[in-house]
């Protein structure tokens, strides 16, 4: 059975669709390395850090591209869910 | 130069359908203007962009043997750029030209001269003509080659050209450890939230890895001497993170004004750099080719921007936009680079 997607999820795809005119399902899937894939390059990493902490409200760190939690769709929806846990619960 | 308007272009900017990602909705604007915030709001906007630029060069002056190194084009944004951190900010200014091979003559007497009369140290970096030529070359005839999305900032060949000498600049301010880097660039050339950016070395080297591969595999092996940063450097340089500016992202500056701003300097016009550069004789071959893959000028999104935020007039914006060069003014230069105007 196929898990719906969570509003980050949605929010987040819609936002690397739009911003590095690619599709999904064409061009990439939720686990596909952005980085390694070439769709997102080193300007395009300064627009995702910014969107992902102006549009949910959460610190990215430094540490983050280099443990891989920056990289795909589903990294970066653990990562939203796991600042967002932290942020609440600090 | 040949004129081409489309049937629709955004009523507020000067956008089309041709345009990657954009649709004009039925109230006549495009996607960017409906959300855009108005002048007077991008005004704050700039303001609050420019209080923090102001915040970052104050923390860190003083801390380096300069306080910013000036990606330096010779052409009339980083020359008021230049002249804007040096003569309002009061920074100790390290100001670095890379020599492409294609830099107007004018452009390199405006370096001298403006750097003379701002008083500041001038490096000049000349990278092999051999590498450079071909590093232009390859832009144009492999696909692929920048993420998709580049092409919205800039044509194949200078986002080629930016990602080296971005990359120089970095090295030499790791070399000389100088906090901080200014570049020239214009909204719609860059994103706005790249006004202020603080580089971590690691995740930049990271999030560069395709990138450097594809570079290494089109370029050759030497692309790394030009594109990479040795660990070494990092390493043996005292920065623990650098900042990059954009002060032209922070400014309400329209080209007239820069323009009358530094020809008190000394700076003249280069008459042989086409209408969209002030310093590259390669320049409007960029624009030709980037118009026949992509339908579309690669300074569509910087004009756009202009006209957007009240700095440049509609008028102007549609006949630099919709400008592209004939094949017969670029064909020299693509013989230089080797690339066939007819394949």
């Amino acid at each position: 059975m196929t898990t719906p997607p969570s509003g980050i999820e949605t929010r987040i795809l819609s936002f690397v669709e739009e911003h590095f005119l690619v599709e999904r399902g064409k061009d990439f899937d939720t686990a596909t390395n952005l980085f390694e894939a070439q769709i997102i390059d080193s300007f395009g990493f300064v627009e995702l850090v910014r969107f992902l902490e102006s549009e949910f409200q959460v610190t990215i760190q430094d540490d983050d591209l280099l443990t891989g939690e920056l990289t795909s769709i589903n990294s970066m929806v653990h990562l939203v869910e796991k600042r967002t846990y932290e942020g609440i619960h600090a | 130069m040949k004129v081409s308007t489309p049937d629709r272009i955004c009523a507020r900017c000067i956008l089309s359908a041709a345009f990657p990602g954009v649709q004009i909705g039925d109230d006549g604007l495009c996607g960017i203007c409906r959300s855009a915030p108005s002048i007077e709001e991008m005004g704050h906007v700039r303001e609050a962009l420019r209080e923090e630029t102001k915040l970052v060069l104050e923390r860190d002056r003083g801390s380096g043997s300069y306080d910013c190194l000036v990606a330096f084009s010779g052409g009339k944004d980083s020359t008021f750029v230049l002249q804007l951190l040096v003569r309002e900010y009061g920074l100790r200014c390290l100001s670095l030209t890379v020599d492409n091979g294609f830099l107007s003559e004018q452009a390199m007497r405006n370096c001298r001269t403006v750097t003379t009369a701002l008083g500041v140290d001038f490096i000049l970096v000349k990278p092999s003509p051999v590498f450079m030529t071909t590093m232009y070359g390859r832009s144009v005839t492999t696909a692929d080659i920048h993420a998709k999305s580049a092409i919205r900032r800039a044509s194949a060949i200078c986002n080629s050209c930016i990602n080296l000498i971005n990359n120089i600049a970095v090295v030499t301010a790791l070399e000389k450890n100088v906090p901080t880097i200014a570049g020239g660039y214009l909204g719609g050339q860059v994103p706005k939230d790249a006004a202020v950016i603080r580089l971590d070395f690691a995740a930049h080297l990271k999030a560069r890895e395709s990138t450097m591969k594809k570079y290494e595999d089109t370029f050759g092996a030497e692309a790394r001497r030009y594109f990479g940063i040795d660990p070494g450097v990092i390493e043996r340089s005292a920065l623990s993170h650098l900042n990059v500016i954009n002060p032209m992202l922070t400014m309400d500056v329209s080209e007239a004004s820069i323009l009358q701003s530094i020809r008190k300097l000394g700076w003249t016009r280069p008459r042989d750099t086409g209408k969209q550069s002030s310093n590259c004789r390669l320049n409007d071959l960029g624009i030709f080719i980037h118009h026949q893959q992509h339908g579309f000028n690669p300074y569509t999104a910087e004009i756009a921007e202009q006209v957007r935020f009240g700095l440049m007039s509609r008028s102007e914006g549609i006949r630099r936009a919709f400008s592209v060069p004939k094949a017969s003014q670029v064909s020299t230069q693509a013989k230089q680079v080797g690339v066939d105007l007819n394949a």
